[in-house]
């Protein structure tokens, strides 16, 4: 019952998420920089953050890293990666891995760039392509599964933290004419609409990704 | 939705959103405003400054494929490289690539041999003034 309502709700997002990079908006999108979006016949808006509320946010990244640093169940990504190796998992080979993949995805452009270059035909150029095709399909997954494993550090917690505080901090609704504050508290937020959170948190990602590197 | 499947939603739509974005700059309305923004100097965005991620992303492709546009015009390559992302990505690496030896194989040409005398030009300049 729980996986079929999470399947439902990733469907949902998906569907956003296709309607929200249709072409105009997405044209829109980046000459405003800000998004637009309807839920539940509300509309809604992501800006980018305001320098007063960059400050606040690292204020909140120092007080959000100290916390979890003195929360003994949080660990620092070396600790896990160390943790691992001694369960079984390489994380480091996992990157040597993916180096490897990545060279060899390289070689292959250079051979396809340079195919293109030389007017050769369709077929050799498919071949070339197969097997850029291979290799990123393979690079993708130990990347994910990468990501999945380091999910639980400490760095990891502090991005999740960071990017739902300044959705919190940069989303608008519409009352009347106005664009006002989305929520009044952080816990506000916190307690909202579950799928309005996910969509909320993956527009304001694109507008403040640079402000929150 | 935890975290971590939010996360990989979150990389899968990146590859539609550089997709998309692509299309955005490979477009003939943003080539010719590309163009003429670099010409007459105006800004293709409501900000001049501080720029998002995903303009900079953006402003990346529009110059990525106003290069590709020029070399198909120069007749260097046919526009059969627009037929694919992975042969537009491919012939600009190569591209890189080859641009990126022949300006090192430059540089290394320019070089003095090892046996080459230089001229000591600096022996005149502070040489001392004979006595009279």
């Amino acid at each position: 019952m729980e996986n079929e309502k999470a399947e439902v709700e990733i469907a949902n997002l998906k569907k956003k998420i296709t309607e929200f990079l249709e072409i105009d908006k997405l044209a829109e999108m980046v000459t405003n920089n800000t998004i637009e979006f309807s839920y539940k016949d509300v509309s809604y808006r992501a800006t980018r953050p305001t320098y007063k509320q960059k400050q606040e946010l690292n204020e909140k990244r120092i007080t959000k890293f100290t916390e979890l640093m003195s929360d003994e169940k949080y660990m620092m990504e070396d600790t896990l990666i160390a943790l691992y190796l001694k369960k079984g998992v390489d994380i480091k080979d996992l990157d040597s891995k993916v180096t490897v993949l990545e060279k060899q995805k390289q070689d292959y452009m250079f051979k396809l760039g340079q195919a293109i270059k030389e007017g050769k035909s369709n077929n050799e150029l498919n071949a070339f392509k197969t097997e850029i095709q291979k290799i990123g399909e393979q690079h993708q997954e130990l990347t994910m599964k990468r990501a999945i494993y380091m999910d639980t550090s400490l760095e990891s917690q502090v991005s999740v933290f960071i990017y739902s505080y300044v959705t919190y901090l940069c989303m608008e609704k519409k009352a009347g004419d106005a664009w006002v504050k989305a929520y009044s508290s952080y816990e506000e937020f916190m307690n909202g609409d579950e799928a309005l959170i996910n969509l909320s948190v993956f527009y304001e990602s694109f507008l403040s990704r640079t402000e929150l590197q | 939705m935890n975290p971590s499947s939010l996360e990989l939603n979150f990389n899968n739509s990146g590859d539609v959103l550089i997709h998309r974005v692509r299309q955005l700059a490979k477009s003939t309305h943003w080539q010719t405003l590309y163009s003429h923004a670099k010409e007459l100097h105006f800004s293709l965005f409501a900000n001049n400054v501080a720029f998002s991620e995903l303009q900079i992303l953006f402003l990346n492709y529009l110059g990525f494929y106003s290069a590709l546009n020029m070399d198909i015009a120069m007749g260097d390559i046919t526009d059969l490289v627009l037929e694919d992302e992975i042969y537009e990505d491919a012939y600009m690496y190569y591209k890189q690539k080859v641009d990126k030896k022949k300006v090192s194989e430059r540089g290394l040409n320019k070089q003095p041999h090892q046996d080459t005398q230089v001229p000591q030009s600096t022996q005149w300049v502070f040489k001392k003034p004979e006595k009279a």
